[in-house]
């Protein structure tokens, strides 16, 4: 094989999300059956590369000097969902259930990752605590030993001393069109221990 | 539930072996090294898909083969007619019943439960406070999702916060946030131990009983790192902790350090038992663990005894089987055939293939 390709295929095979043999089908796509793919693709990334950064806010991508959500005057900026990954939040915004704003942390506390509170989106969300009022935060972070340890750092660094704010996590239980009969155990569990007052 | 044919592939030194095992005792005979353990420790993978021999997966894989595999079909009290198959490979275990495949263990704990009864159990009363504690959390999550889910939460945040503990300088922030996932983890750990180890004890008193040992004297003890039941006293427990800790680098208290002993009279069975009561008082908690499976799933469990019998005198014998009863399906192993030939459908096992005799 071409060393040329091989510097392609192990550069691909470092994304996230692609193996060996994705990487060598991307690499034979874009170099050897599409290769008038190419040209476009890079124009892209470089415009987006050099335009897309952080929102200094919240975290999400923005071209400009707050994102979207932010400079959205119609969203209620009293209210922050929390999540890990930008992911997240377009999953949450494609849903339409949520109209307030978001801070998100480009990760969760994880020791085994090497990934503590300095790797995360904290110093923003310090700097948002401080200047902005706030009535409620929405802990939207995975139901794992991680996003439950992040959780409580985030209760204990930067709500304790803050009363007024309403805190809640979002509920883990029954996918919606789902009945019960199918769900394992611990999502059942889930859905009565986050059970609520019908009407 | 009874178990009525069993197929093993590359299971141990076993490339394939297929077996009827249609009858409600079953004595597999044969030299030592020709695979009778191994047909039990295939059935006893059945409750949680662990063996009852090893912690150490690759161990139960043939040697050069990619997975082990045991597929058997059993007359179940609630399920009828049903087969189970059990893959192991060195990265993940899963299993199917009746094809559709398990995704989450906790709907499948508890569906097909064993009580196994081995020889080198007697480690359990002499043996290192490790070995007690997997033995008594298999015992326990092999019918009670919450608990094996309680336990690997508590594992997965202990690892959180050892890691954290042996860094330069251990931030008290990150270190409290696994330590309130943590606290709730081992206060269930802690109780379902407690309560687990209070009604074995119960049962093994009335198991010695029942095999001729003095019970008035038998009895277990929990030992605890800590007795503490609730998730606060627990986050007082790792906060009050934290310095020793970091100055160790590691956890030093929680159910990680859990042990239980079996007492004789006032004492440690081990330093005052005999050697033929320490046999008696091992086979009473086995005897104690089939009366809590039997009563926690209402079902009756297979049991497996591998190369007890020929330990017991005539007496103890006897009243084993009388305390086991008739409505469990005995699979047993021996290099003698038994006593009582007639009452067992015997196979011959040789080089992994087995005879019906």
């Amino acid at each position: 094989m071409s060393p040329a390709f091989e510097n392609v295929r192990q550069l691909l095979k470092q994304l996230p999300g692609l193996g060996h043999r994705s990487a060598e089908r991307l690499a034979l796509h874009l170099l050897v059956e599409r290769p008038d793919r190419l040209p476009p693709l890079l124009t892209a990334l470089g415009q987006a590369a050099e335009k897309i950064h952080r929102c200094p806010h919240c975290g999400h991508l923005c071209e400009e000097e707050t994102c979207l959500i932010c400079a959205d005057p119609r969203r209620d900026a009293r209210r922050i969902c929390i999540v890990e990954q930008v992911p997240d939040l377009l999953a949450l915004e494609r849903s339409g259930a949520y109209h307030g704003h978001y801070h998100v942390l480009h990760g969760k506390l994880s020791p085994i990752q090497g990934i503590g509170p300095e790797q995360l989106n904290f110093a923003p969300l310090a700097a948002r605590f401080a200047a902005e009022e706030i009535s409620e935060i929405i802990l939207a972070l995975s139901n794992d030993i991680e996003g439950e340890a992040t959780c409580h750092y985030i209760q204990d660094t930067f709500l304790r001393e803050r009363p007024n704010i309403t805190v809640s996590r979002i509920g883990f239980g029954l996918p919606s069109g789902s009945g019960l009969t199918f769900a394992d155990p611990a999502t059942l569990k889930s859905a009565i221990d986050a059970r609520r007052n019908y009407l | 539930m009874r178990i009525t044919h069993l197929r093993m592939a590359d299971f141990r030194n076993v490339s394939f072996a297929e077996t009827a095992l249609d009858a409600p005792r079953i004595f597999l005979l044969g030299a030592n090294g020709q695979g009778k353990t191994n047909l039990l420790e295939a059935v006893g993978l059945l409750p949680a898909l662990r063996s009852f021999r090893t912690p150490e997966t690759a161990l139960l894989i043939r040697h050069g083969a990619a997975a082990a595999q045991m597929a058997c079909t059993l007359e179940h009290e609630r399920e009828g007619t049903v087969t189970v198959q059990v893959t192991i490979s060195s990265k993940k275990k899963s299993a199917t019943v009746d094809g559709e495949n398990i995704r989450q263990m906790s709907a499948y704990l508890g569906r097909f439960p064993v009580v196994a009864f081995c020889s080198d159990d007697i480690e359990l009363l002499r043996g290192a406070p490790g070995r007690r504690r997997r033995w008594l959390d298999l015992a326990i999550a092999a019918h009670d999702p919450e608990y094996l889910d309680a336990l690997r939460r508590y594992h997965a945040a202990l690892t959180g916060r050892n890691l954290l503990l042996r860094q330069p300088e251990p931030s008290a922030g990150e270190l409290s946030a696994f330590e309130k996932v943590l606290a709730p983890c081992a206060a269930a750990v802690v109780r379902a131990r407690r309560k687990t180890l209070e009604e074995l004890g119960r049962e093994l008193v009335a198991a010695c009983e029942g095999i001729g040992l003095p019970s008035a004297v038998a009895g277990l003890a929990y030992e605890p790192s800590a007795a503490t039941e609730d998730a606060g006293g627990w986050e007082e427990i790792y906060l009050r902790q934290r310095k020793a800790d970091t100055l160790l680098r590691t956890t030093q208290r929680g159910p990680h350090r859990d042990d239980f002993l079996f007492r004789f009279g006032a004492h440690p069975a081990r330093d005052v038992a005999s050697e033929g009561q320490q046999r008696g008082l091992v086979l009473g908690l086995a005897l104690a663990q089939l009366v809590l499976v039997r009563r926690r799933t209402g079902l009756a469990p297979i049991v497996l005894a591998d190369d007890i019998l020929g330990e017991l005198d005539p007496a103890r014998k006897r009243g084993f089987w009388e305390t086991l009863g008739d409505d469990s399906q005995v699979l047993a192993t021996g290099t003698v055939p038994p006593e009582s030939a007639k009452e067992w459908r015997t196979l011959r096992v040789e080089q992994g293939n087995y005879f019906t005799v």
